[in-house]
Formats: C-alpha cells, structure tokens, sequence
C-alpha cells in the first residue's frame, strides 16, 4: 500500500522514457489512486436519456463467462433494478471461445449480442477487428481509469493469491512473499495453473528479467500445474498440495464451504482486469450501455461481485478492492497488450521446460 | 452346418449381388451422400481451411503454412508423439484384450451373474470422464490418495501408486474405453453362432487352439474396427491425459490441442494449428481405415449367422466358473465401486476432501439439494434428454442406412463412404464445434443456432463413427442367405428390412442407440461450443459447478448421470432379454 501511494514513486516513473514498464508503473499508480480514493464515479442514477433509449430496445444480450446459475442471479438482480429491461444473458463459459463466436457472428452479419465481459488481451482483437462501438463513458459518469479507451471498461478483476491448506501448513510455516515460495520446503508441493497469466502481469511491476529468472527458480520447485484454475484450488483445498497459487474467486468457494484453506494476496498482486464493450452491431445498444454503466456503479459492482466473486478494482464497495489494498497491483495496462502477448508464450515455455 | 456357412459365404461374397430396386438404391446412396457431405465434408473443409489461415479464422483473407511450420517446429512435438503412441497403444492394447474377455464371458460361456456383470460393465460408461480421473486422483495421488493411504497405515510405505504418471493415466483410460469395446464386442460375439466352435471341439480341437483358428479369426472385423476405434478415440481424448498427465508435463496430442485452445496467450484460440493436428489426424487415418478394409473386405468370411439357426450351447468353465467372476468383479470394483463410491463421497461432502473418520462429520446433502433446486435444471434436463435421444435416433437410423450401403448394396463409392464415416473420428471436438457454428450461421442462424437441434446434428455427427462401424461389424457377420430368401418370396425392400435384417441388427442398434445415448448425456466439449440461454445441457451445468470451483456440486451431478444411466441400462438389459438374448 505504502509503495502504491507513493507519489513520488508516480512521478518517477511519469518521468521515465516511454517503455512498457513505464507505463505498467503509470497503471499501477492509477489502480493505487483508485483504490485508495475512489468512491465509485458513476452516478447512482443512469441519465435519463440513456435509460430511456434502453426501455424503448426493451432488451439485452450479454455474453458473459458466468456460468447459467450465476447469469440467473445477475438477470434477477438486473431486471429487478431497470423493469422492463430485459437481460438475456448467454454463458460462454470457456472465455476463449467468446472471441471466435463474435467474430463469427459479425461475419455472418447475425450478432445477437450487445454487450460482452472479456479480458485486456481479447478486447484488443476485437477492437482491431473492428467488432467495438466507441462509447463517451465518461459523458456516462464513467472514471478515466475505468473507461481507459471509449470501447472498453473495467468491470471486474480477476485476482491471483496465495492458498494455503491450513490443516497442513501451520501459521508460523505460510509463505508470505513471492521467494519464500521458493523455499526447499515446498518443492513438488506448490499447485499453480498451467497458464503463465499471474507471471506476465508480474512482469508489469517486476520487469521481463526478473520474472524469467523467478520463472526458471519457480520451476525448480516442480510445481503441478493443473490444465485449469479450479483444479489448483480443489488440489489445495483438499490437502493433495499444501499451497499454491490461484484466483480467488474460484478458490473462495472452498474457503465459503468450510474447507481448510486460507488466501493471502500477495505483495505485489498480479491481476487480470476482465472489460466490458458493447458490439459495433449491436442490435440493442443503449441497453448494452446500460448494463455496463450499471456494472461499474456500486449497486452493479456489488451485485455482480456477490454471484460471481469478483469485484471492481475501481469500485471501492466491492471485497476486491478491500482485498487488494496495502498491497501493488500488477496489471498491463491496454496499450502495451503487444508486450503482454510476446512474454506470454515465452513465460508458458519457462513454466513448462522443467515441469 | 459347414456347408451352410460356406453357402453362405459364397453367396454373401459374391460381388454384383443387388438389393431389388437399383433406382431406390441410386437415390438412397446420393442422398446419403449429400448428408454426409454435408455433416463431414463441410467440417473437415473448413477444417483443412482453418490450418492455412494466419490467425486460423476460415474467412479471413490470406494462405499461410506457418501453422504447420509451428507444430513442426514445436520442441515438444517428438516427446508429444512418443507420449501419444504409448499412452493410445497400451490403453486401446489392454481394453481391447479385456473388453474381448468380458463379452466372451458374458455371452459364450456359462459365468455365473452374466447378466449383472454385462450391466455392470456398461455402467461407467455414464460417468463423465473428467470426474473418473478426479475420482481416481483422489484415490491415487502419491501425496493424499486414499488407497496410498491405507497402503502407508499397513505396510508404512508412502506413495506406492502415482496416478499422476504415464502408467496412471493408461490404467484410468483403460477402464473409461473397456465399456465401448465390450459394447461393440458383445453384439459381435453375440451375433456369432457358435456352431463353428462346436464342430472345432468334436473335431478334437482344445480350448486355445479352437480361440486363435476358429473364435479370433470369425471375430475378426469387430475386433479390428473396434481397435481402431479405441486408437483414434484415444487419440482425441482428454479428459483423462489432462487431469493426471498435465499437471507433472506429460502431453499428449490432445493435451497440445487444449494447450492451443484454452491456454492460448494471443487472445485468440490457436484453431489453425489445432487445424494442422486435425489434418494430420486424417492422414494418420488413410492407411488405418484402408487396412481395416482391406482385412475385411471379403465379408463371406466372417458369415456366422445363417439360416440354420443359432449354436445356443454355452461354453462350460467347471472349476473356473468363479474365478472368471472374480476377474469380472476386480473390474467392476476398479471401474465403477471405487470411482462412483469416491464421487458419491464427495457429492456428500461441502467441500473436495478424502474419506476419514474426522470428514464423517462433514457429511451434507447440500450439494444435491442445491443441485434439484437449480433454476435451470429442469430445462437442463428436458434439453439433454432431447438432444442425447434426437442424437440417438438419428446415429442408429444413418447407421443402419449407411451400413447397408456399405456392406450390402456396394453402390460405386461405398469404400469413400465408409471412410467418410470414420472422419468425425479425426475431428476435435473442439473443431467441430467450430465448423458447425461456421456452417449454420451462415445458414440459418435462428433456427438452428443456439438451438437444441445442432446439438443434436453435433452429437450425431461426432458420435456416427461408432455407429456404422458397429453396424458394419454386424452386418458383415450376419448372412445374405436370409434377405435372399425374403425377396425371393416375394417381400419388398422394406418388409425384407423389417422383417428380417432389423431383427438381426437388434442388439447392434440397441448398443450403438445406448452408447450414443449416455455419450450424449455426459458430452463437454460441442455442449459448451455451442451453447447459449436455448439449450443448456446437464453436462453444461456439471463443467459450470467445476470450473466455478464447485468440485463437490459437479460431483453430485456425476452421481445423478450414473444413476440416470443405471436405469437406463437396466431397461436394456430388460429389452435384450426379452428379444432373446441371456
């Protein structure tokens, strides 16, 4: 927290030629300054002129990675709040289908959705293939951090933390930090996702080097990487792997039911920030809008937070926020998304060469 | 007897040999063509297309070999190949050799519980394979498996058993193919008269001499399409390589092809490439299939069902009679008593953890009340019902179609139509899923997208291979002798069908209906592909409680999918014996 507030910290990095570090370091302080100041821009009220564009669509369509029971949940809560809308939403549960099938329904000229949650990296294809609409958020009520480019907000944040089993892990004994992860103790017992997301965010803050020389040490340590997210939590929730890295959204559904794992974020805390856009050819586009200016607002944050666990780093209100407080959030802003894509594969081959 | 059979032979052998009606036949075989054409060709086009585009998008501008130059290049590639040919060769080796045995058991010999060990050997089939190979994490992992576990209390020895291995991944692939090659194989053996056994044994012939000249050789067009099956099924399976092999970097194809799908970092899914493994996938399948038809093309051979009737007697076993049922007992207790024991455990607990005295405590129904109170499962249920039944229906029906092209009429082209059959086979689920949004899009979005009716267009298409090779299997056992005679007194086509060759095949379309059927019931990857608020699956419903972290509530829809099929095979079992059989 110390080192995100630090303002010189800031300007020291502002002042920096322009480099992808430089820029992470300008996004970091922009997530610190939101984090520590922000009560949610976004007005409680759409403008009126929006809210009644969007009853006149009377409908819309989301695709979102949600899975149908959770997208029940956010219909309720949606509808519930602006009657007669009405919010289809559509579960792309495996969220790397979602660009594919946007894309090919853009080909075929039958888009049914109007609005879509997807990440940094997934949004820049669509914007280049130019699926996107432009939006004045900010016109909206929208913050500049959240509404970065005018064909995307922030609407939640996926975060990386530690988990410990604590039946088997005493207090006295859990890693605190990224190195004493690192330790003799823990080798061939950390569990960690097979994709190299919390490393490449890392990297925002740490810098390529340091990172492929942590990668190469982490490696060492014979992790199990698990083909998804979910099974690294199961791993560790149920005493198969003592600690291991993971999101928290997934493994707090284990902490909820009583199984003996705690999570810790760590200090600095890769995230992955997940944008809302609406379709160029939407077929309800101020419903669209809509849904994503009450998304970013804290009745739509908190809401969307509480069926789907994850928060708003921009939105104060929501867990995710609280948890992400005191501590650097690492995370590549949209501009260096090129930068983000060339360590990916490099930090997915270090992962792998010793496991 | 014999001369029966070689009658049989003869005639069935005889090339030109035509159904009645040749202008029927003409239009039966062009509009099965079209069908196929269109369910198979159009994927494996767009399929090939994808492999040669940049970012593997079908329409985008551009032909490019970087794909292949990738996968070629890939440093992987020779470990990933090597890892694929033991991890198919010995799980498709060791199914195919205990699969043969459990339905020469339960329907050539005199086993005690027959008819309990045929349930009980189609029974896993209903579990999804994701959570067979948590199941079995659960027992075996080196660390916390409750079987190391009970190891290390008696004996002190930490670890024995690693799941997490090449040999772990083998055993647990080995016991989710043993229920579909003991599907096809029963409708094989049962088809097969054992008159030729008899003659062998009177003729003086023992037990091992009369299996390798006389039952192997007549078996011999089920066993190698049903071994082919198992190595291009195994191929593009990967739930279990990729629950126990992943994690400690053992790849295999199909772990690449998920590698280029789900963990891809370029904010695309890498299809071209996944293209290039899909084309390789069918010229891997050009020699198999033509050796497969070379070995079975002079169907006279393998004749056993006549018009002399069935051999009915039952091989004795004696003293062995209970030992074979041990046998069959140790794998109904690796298959299914442990596993569904194992998710039947951790459906009833509130979060994923091992069986102990101090867990008993934690015991809930939760997950399953959370579950039956779903908003959506009602629908989840009516639409997987629909679409595994719909895929049922039609795979039975075109298989049956298609077979008797392929076996009976012969029209020019068949041998191209029986390949064509095996190519859905080559297709990653992943990838056909893909063509199929490509290919009603473009065509009729509203109707079809999003809609329960492409499921079932993708499950009967991926699901066809196993289909017609088990009808073929069948028919080539089963004599023309008997439609000859039919149309010779006078019955039409459709009456010679109805009346004579359906009755013959009924076992076959059982199994391929049953098969197909609980396939549907628990099928992932096309469910996902082509999802949307219309047609929820169950499966759907089970991969949301997984991968929202929900281990346990996607346990407790495994355990509803197994008792669902329980059922379901038992009202088989029902239906055979009714239609005759023991």
């Amino acid at each position: 927290m110390t080192e995100m507030n630090s303002m010189p910290a800031c300007k020291r990095a502002a002042a920096q030629p322009s480099t992808p570090r430089r820029m992470a370091a300008i996004l970091g302080c922009a997530l610190a300054g939101a984090l520590a100041s922000l009560p949610s821009q976004a007005q409680s009220e759409p403008p009126q002129g929006l809210l009644e564009a969007a009853r006149q669509e009377g409908q819309v369509v989301w695709y979102e990675t949600s899975v149908p029971d959770v997208g029940a949940k956010l219909k309720e809560a949606f509808e519930k709040r602006f009657a007669g809308i009405k919010l289809n939403h559509v579960s792309v549960t495996n969220a790397e289908q979602m660009t594919p099938r946007l894309l090919q329904e853009m080909r075929a000229k039958t888009n049914s959705a109007d609005a879509v949650q997807i990440s940094a990296e997934q949004i820049t294809t669509l914007e280049k293939r130019g699926a996107l609409a432009s939006v004045d958020w900010i016109s909206l009520g929208l913050s500049k951090e959240q509404a970065e480019k005018p064909y995307a907000v922030a609407t939640s944040v996926s975060t990386f933390v530690l988990m410990m089993n604590t039946g088997q892990v005493t207090e006295n004994d859990r890693p605190k930090t990224w190195e004493d992860l690192l330790d003799q103790r823990w080798k061939g017992k950390i569990a960690a996702w097979g994709n190299p997301f919390p490393f490449v965010q890392l990297a925002s803050v740490w810098g390529d080097d340091k990172v492929r020389d942590y990668l190469k040490r982490f490696a060492a340590q014979e992790p199990t990487l698990f083909p998804a997210p979910t099974s690294a939590a199961q791993a560790v929730a149920s005493g198969d792997l003592p600690v291991g890295i993971g999101l928290y959204h997934l493994a707090v559904h284990s902490v909820n039911a009583g199984a003996p794992i705690a999570l810790k974020t760590l200090d600095v805390a890769p995230v992955s920030i997940n944008y809302s856009a609406v379709l160029k050819e939407a077929k309800h586009p101020n419903a669209g809008r809509l849904l994503i200016w009450w998304l970013s607002t804290p009745e739509g944050a908190t809401a969307y937070e509480a069926a789907t666990n994850r928060g708003n780093i921009y939105v104060p209100q929501t867990r995710a926020a609280e948890l992400l407080k005191g501590v650097k959030v690492a995370a590549w802003p949209f501009d260096e998304s090129a930068t983000f894509l060339k360590l990916a594969p490099a930090y997915q081959g270090l992962m792998r060469a010793k496991n | 007897m014999i001369s029966g059979t070689g009658m049989a032979a003869a005639s069935a052998g005889a090339p030109g040999w035509r159904w009645r009606g040749p202008r029927l036949s003409a239009w039966s075989t062009a509009a099965l063509g079209a069908i196929l054409a269109w369910l198979i060709g159009v994927p494996l086009a767009l399929m090939a297309i994808s492999s040669l585009k940049p970012d593997g998008m079908v329409f985008d501008p551009g032909i490019v070999l970087d794909n292949y130059q990738t996968v070629i290049q890939d440093d992987m590639l020779a470990a990933v190949l090597r890892n694929t040919a033991v991890f198919v060769g010995a799980s498709a080796s060791i199914a195919l050799v205990a699969a043969f045995a459990l339905a020469w058991l339960t329907e050539r010999t005199d086993m005690p519980c027959r008819r309990a060990v045929r349930a009980m050997t189609i029974l896993p089939m209903a579990m999804p394979p994701l959570l067979l190979a948590m199941a079995w994490a659960l027992l075996m992992s080196p660390r916390s498996g409750m079987v190391n576990g009970l190891i290390e209390s008696l004996t002190g020895l930490r670890g024995v058993f690693d799941i997490f291995s090449m040999p772990g991944m083998v055993f647990v692939q080995t016991l989710s193919m043993i229920p579909t090659a003991y599907l096809i194989l029963m409708s094989v053996i049962r088809n097969t008269s054992g008159e030729l056994e008899e003659a062998a044994r009177m003729c003086g012939a023992g037990f091992w001499k009369t299996l390798f000249r006389i039952t192997l050789p007549l078996l011999a067009p089920g066993l190698i399409a049903t071994a082919l099956f198992l190595v291009i099924a195994g191929i593009a399976t990967f739930d279990i390589p990729g629950t126990l092999g992943m994690p400690v970097g053992i790849f295999v194809v199909s772990s690449q092809i998920y590698q280029y799908v789900f963990l891809s970092v370029t904010g695309l899914p890498l299809y071209g490439q996944v293209g290039v493994i899909g084309v390789a996938l069918v010229v891997l399948m050009l020699p198999l299939v033509y050796l497969y038809q070379r070995m079975t093309s002079n169907s006279g051979r393998f004749v056993t069902i006549t018009g002399k009737g069935k051999g009915r007697s039952r091989i004795a076993l004696g003293k062995f009679r209970y030992a074979a049922l041990a046998g069959a007992s140790v794998y109904f207790l690796l298959s299914t008593v442990l596993p569904i024991g194992v998710l039947l455990w951790v459906s009833l607990m509130p979060y994923q953890t091992g069986i102990s005295a101090a867990t008993l405590q934690l015991l809930t129904l939760d997950n399953h009340r959370a579950l039956l109170s779903s908003t959506r499962l009602h629908e989840a249920v009516l639409n997987t019902f629909v679409s595994s039944a719909g895929a049922a229906v039609a795979v039975v029906a075109a298989s049956v179609w298609l077979s008797f092209l392929i076996v009976r009429v012969r029209p020019w082209g068949y041998k191209a139509m029986n390949f064509a059959s095996f190519m859905p086979l080559a297709l990653p689920g992943v990838l056909l899923g893909v063509a199929l949004t490509y290919v009603y899009l473009e065509v009729s979005p509203n109707l079809w997208f999003g809609s329960v009716g492409i499921l079932i267009v993708a499950f009967a298409t991926s699901y066809l291979t196993y289909g017609v090779q088990s009808l073929n299997s069948a028919l080539i056992q089963s004599s023309r002798v008997l439609e000859e005679a039919a149309q010779m007194s006078g019955a039409t086509l459709a009456m010679t069908l109805r009346r004579v060759s359906l009755p013959l095949l009924t076992p076959a379309m059982a199994g391929v209906g049953i098969w197909v059927f609980a396939h549907g019931l628990r099928e992932l990857t096309l469910a996902l592909m082509l999802q949307s608020d219309r047609n929820l699956t169950v499966s759907a419903l089970l991969w949301g409680y997984w991968s929202n972290g929900n281990a346990t509530g996607a346990a407790a829809v495994g355990v509803w999918l197994t008792a669902v099929m329980g059922v379901l095979v038992i009202i088989w079992q029902f239906v055979i014996d009714k239609e005759g059989g023991r």
